[in-house]
């Protein structure tokens, strides 16, 4: 297959129909390969000319995606009380691994070069309140009731402290495996957090095609299938591991089993695969990718111990993680993972009654990826790569309820193999009314800037990166080194 | 501060249309999904019975032949006239589940216990009600009200408002949409998610402005910054809510509320000044609503994704735009929408073109196989709580019911329920169900009187027979799928013969396991 096949003509599908035409958008692939992006009333000429129906609004893309949520509280596994009873309650093999797999468990490129694991924050998160401009005097002064003081960040540089509920991280940043890239985001005027998800996650320059930046990474980085190749640890597979590379999800490893209390357990998978069979299209296929990845999780799981919980977050990110750091721990070295972070959606009460300000979703946050770090092993963690990013940042000032609304320039943080940290990288904007972008910090870094260095870098993906960032020139941020 | 405005509005009372009754003839099974699965057919009894109840089994599809579908839906749009044994045998074992007064919880001796405690009993009962409610349609109809606007149970600032959302949710279930639109929007539970109790006029939060709009109504791109921040001013300093019986009474605050003109997607809204206590502003912000309920792109919208949710995700085009038609002649009215899809030629066509979410698939397998709900509380124990097994087990299938953790709701689209987790979680349904993995509910297995098995039939004959009873859906005899359940039958190996009587019906449940983690299991 050539490497954009899957831009079929089926996924041109227009974001923006604004009742303004000049701020339609279409983007459509080109016999070469690459990437065009109509607008204004050239959009509709081109949605015309691609599809039957005209032009739509995001709506439908934002349906056809179905951002991935899926949070799970992962540790749950289900325990098994008894046998079936009945004709079924006859003595109660498990269901084991009796073949090996058929693919190898890791990627081959992950095996050399790492894993990449991308947390997205979703709800927004308010990039300036995990790293406070101390030195913008307007900070303090926008935000009289939850601007950080000095006293409740731990300085990095001139300009910025680090909010101390992450203090966990200074040891990455002493270390200098720790960076942030300050003020970045995606540039699309909307603040749905749900239109910025999904421009995140589809990293085109609009988000016309139906397939997610890491999915089009994937396609194009090789013809490795293992099926943990890249896979996301949660309900369900996020979108920007969408591509025809098809990625599993699960909710945890030592649950991922196909189950079977009967003593025909040997059975049961044969069955269901004849069944299936029957079925052809994407049910067979999808049973299939299930049954394979069901496999090797029992296999990854015997091979590794129980989750760990210690040091990890309580909140549903932490639970994943742990599970994560169970994969890696079995030896596994997959090329990319997902994994999401909720609550960051910040409209009220950023600062608590002891004056710490949104402690709870960030002590979390950072508790999970020191647990993560130590708990995987120095060798794991000398290969692997953290990437965190969200949908928006917030509003410079605070509103009434002692919140922050939705915003635009916000903080994306790189941890661990590869990152040359110690650093903040990116230019601050300023805080000034003049400086504000819509009343928030303005947008100074494309957030596929440093996204491009990890997929060069990291992924060793370079020649494919008009690919995977459709109709976008990426500019150096320096913040990874080569692999 | 002048009293409440309060609108009320009557339960609209549109003449049903008369349709002529589907006929009881067999629809063959042709689904893009399992394009292989060729020569299988339903019937229009399991096709109603599949898409309007979450739990669907046998039981549920022949209770519609035997009163025959029109008399069918009739009942069950009128769900107050279906005895639903179900209120009475959760509220034996949680007495508060479904209190919506902090009185009737004092009455309950729950007085005391957190609402959080209260929020994850129903949520856990939540999975369990497709199982044995009789009001089906209206119980899907709640779900997909309370998917629709996504307010997470479990979340802290939401907990004490959940007992009411899923009350509102069934009163609302069938009304016209604006007054649907309105009541959700309006209720403690909406307010609370999305922060509007703090917005003041200086600083008008635009979290409910903005997500009105975008995920209630309109949508994206219908809508600008300009008209963001302007509902946020007439939405600022709101106080009030609505009732049980879905009306709402709103007012807003004297020093709270943003006074003046506002201009929102080119309609002007006076939400004139405070004068003596009296200003237009409550109404503008109904009306606000209301006009957003009432717009030719919600109507699109909302008739679609029903369509999506009940048909398919590509819906005929022709029923879409006969829902359409019946929305505009009913003013909205959600009842009449759904008759209009319920009746329309493409209705039974479609068959099995929308894959079934783990807890659909849950609850008709717990639903076939009977299983009863059969712990007992302690009497002493008023904070025991549902055992979290099945809830748990759906939730990391993907599906967390009643918590999905951001405001647009669950996808509904096949593709994201048939990712890896979901179809696994589908397929343990089975085993979980008939191994008795919750403690609280109980499979007694001997499943073929249930299903109507005998050893005097052939293996052929029972594995149709179990396919059907299980699936809704006739194969061939010859099909791979009935290979699968002979094989079941006769104990793991295939007998010498088909055709031969089984002589014992010891291996029917082995045999409904396989129909119950068979692809047809997942077609709606």
């Amino acid at each position: 297959m050539t490497d954009h096949t899957y831009l079929l003509d089926d996924d041109i599908l227009p974001i923006h129909h604004h009742e303004d035409d000049r701020k339609d958008a279409i983007a459509v692939p080109a016999p070469d390969g690459g990437l065009t992006v109509h607008t204004g009333r050239t959009a509709k000429d081109e949605a015309s000319r691609h599809a039957s129906a005209p032009v739509a609004d995001l709506t439908t893309a934002l349906e056809d995606a179905g951002i991935a949520g899926g949070c799970s509280e992962g540790r749950r596994a289900l325990s098994r009380r008894t046998a079936l009873r009945g004709a079924l309650a006859a003595t109660g093999a498990m269901l084991a691994p009796s073949v090996l797999p058929r693919y190898a468990l890791s990627s081959a490129h992950a095996a050399t070069q790492g894993t990449v694991i991308v947390v997205f924050m979703r709800g927004g998160a308010d990039g300036l309140s995990i790293l406070a401009p101390m030195g913008d005097p307007w900070y303090g002064r926008r935000r009289p009731g939850v601007a950080l003081s000095s006293s409740q960040v731990r300085p990095l540089t001139s300009m910025f402290g680090l909010n101390a509920a992450a203090e966990p991280l200074l040891r990455f940043w002493d270390r200098g495996e720790l960076a942030f890239v300050h003020a970045t985001g995606n540039t699309a005027p909307t603040r749905s957090h749900f239109e910025k998800q999904m421009l995140c996650e589809t990293g085109a320059a609009t988000a016309s095609v139906r397939s997610g930046w890491l999915g089009r990474h994937l396609t194009t980085a090789g013809t490795d299938d293992s099926t943990f190749r890249a896979f996301t640890m949660g309900g369900a597979s996020a979108y920007a591991l969408s591509s025809n590379v098809p990625t599993p999800a699960m909710a945890s490893l030592g649950s991922f089993t196909l189950a079977s209390a009967d003593a025909a357990a040997a059975q049961v998978t044969d069955d269901v695969r004849a069944m299936w069979g029957a079925a052809g299209g994407p049910a067979e296929s999808a049973v299939n990718r299930t049954l394979e990845a069901a496999r090797q999780a029992t296999r990854m799981a015997a091979g590794t111990g129980p989750a760990v919980t210690a040091g990890y977050g309580t909140s549903a990110f932490g639970a994943a993680m742990g599970e994560v750091g169970r994969v890696l721990r079995s030896g596994v070295v997959p090329e990319v993972v997902c994994v999401d972070s909720y609550g960051w959606d910040t409209h009220v009460s950023m600062r608590q009654g002891d004056g710490r300000v949104i402690p709870y979703v960030l002590k979390d946050f950072a508790a999970t990826l020191d647990a993560f770090a130590t708990d995987i092993g120095l060798q794991a963690w000398a290969r692997t790569t953290v990437v965190a990013l969200t949908e928006f940042g917030r509003t410079a000032d605070e509103n009434a309820a002692g919140g922050t609304d939705h915003g635009f320039g916000s903080t994306m943080i790189a941890l661990g193999a590869g990152v040359r940290g110690g650093r903040v990288l990116g230019a601050h904007p300023g805080l000034a009314s003049s400086q504000l972008d819509g009343g928030a910090l303005a947008i100074a870094t494309d957030y596929r800037d440093p996204l491009a260095e990890l997929v060069t870098q990291r992924l060793g993906n370079a020649a494919h990166l008009s690919t995977v960032f459709p109709g976008y020139t990426p500019k150096p941020v320096g913040l990874f080194a080569a692999a | 501060m002048p009293p409440a405005l309060t609108l009320t509005r009557p339960v609209p009372t549109v003449p049903s249309r008369p349709r002529a009754a589907a006929a009881t003839v067999a629809a063959p099974l042709s689904s893009p999904l399992a394009p292989l699965l060729t020569g299988c057919s339903t019937t229009p009894e399991w096709v109603m019975a599949r898409r309007t109840a979450i739990g669907a089994s046998f039981v549920v599809a022949d209770e519609i032949r035997k009163v025959g579908v029109r008399a069918w839906l009739d009942a069950q749009f009128r769900p107050d006239t279906i005895s639903e044994p179900f209120i009475a045998t959760a509220r034996a074992k949680y007495p508060a589940v479904w209190n919506t007064t902090p009185a009737a919880d004092v009455t309950a001796g729950y007085s005391g216990i957190s609402e959080g405690h209260m929020a994850e009993q129903l949520m856990r009962v939540h999975v369990l009600r497709p199982v044995y409610t009789k009001r089906h349609l209206q119980t899907s109809m709640a779900d997909f009200w309370l998917d629709y606007f996504s307010l997470p149970y479990s979340e802290n600032k939401m907990t004490g408002s959940a007992r009411q959302l899923d009350a509102l949710a069934r009163t609302m279930a069938f009304r016209r949409f604006d007054d649907l639109l309105v009541a959700f929007i309006f209720s403690t539970g909406m307010l609370t998610y999305l922060d509007q109790y703090t917005s003041t006029r200086t600083h008008p939060t635009e979290n409910l402005a903005r997500e009105v709009m975008e995920l209630y109504s309109v949508g994206v791109g219908r809508y600008t910054e300009a008209d963001v921040k302007a509902a946020s001013k007439l939405f600022s300093g709101l106080w009030g809510g609505t009732r049980p019986d879905g009306s709402v009474a709103i007012g807003v605050h004297e020093t709270n509320h943003w006074f003046g003109a506002v201009t929102i997607r080119g309609r002007r809204y006076p939400n004139t000044a405070w004068n003596g206590g009296t200003t237009s502003g409550p109404k503008d912000i109904v009306r606000f609503v209301r006009d957003l309920a009432n717009d030719p792109v919600t109507r699109a919208n909302v008739c679609t994704r029903l369509a999506r949710r009940f048909v398919s995700d590509t819906p005929p085009a022709p029923m879409v735009s006969a829902m359409q038609a019946a929305w505009v002649a009913t003013g909205g009215s959600i009842e009449h929408v759904l008759r209009a899809m319920f009746t329309h030629p493409t209705w039974l066509t479609s068959a099995g073109r929308k894959w079934r979410r783990p807890a659909e698939v849950w609850a008709s397998v717990a639903a076939t196989a009977g299983v009863e709900w059969t712990h007992t509380r302690p009497a002493s124990d008023l904070t025991e709580k549902p055992i979290a097994t099945t809830y748990d087990a759906i939730r990391a299938a993907g599906q967390p019911v009643r918590d999905w953790p951001t405001p647009q709701g669950m996808p509904d689209r096949d593709a994201h329920w048939m990712g890896t987790a979901s179809v696994l979680g589908g397929l343990n349904a089975a085993d979980a169900v008939l191994g008795n993995t919750d403690p609280h509910l109980t499979c007694r297995g001997a499943l073929a009187g249930r299903l109507g098995v005998t050893s005097t039939m052939t293996f052929v004959e029972a594995a149709v027979r179990i396919l059907e009873r299980v699936t809704g859906y006739r194969v061939p005899a010859t099909h791979v799928l009935v290979d699968v359940l002979v094989t079941r039958l006769n104990g793991g190996t295939p007998p010498k013969s088909v055709n031969a009587r089984m002589g014992t019906t010891a291996g029917v449940d082995r045999a409904v396991h396989a129909a119950m983690t068979s692809p047809l299991m997942f077609l709606r």
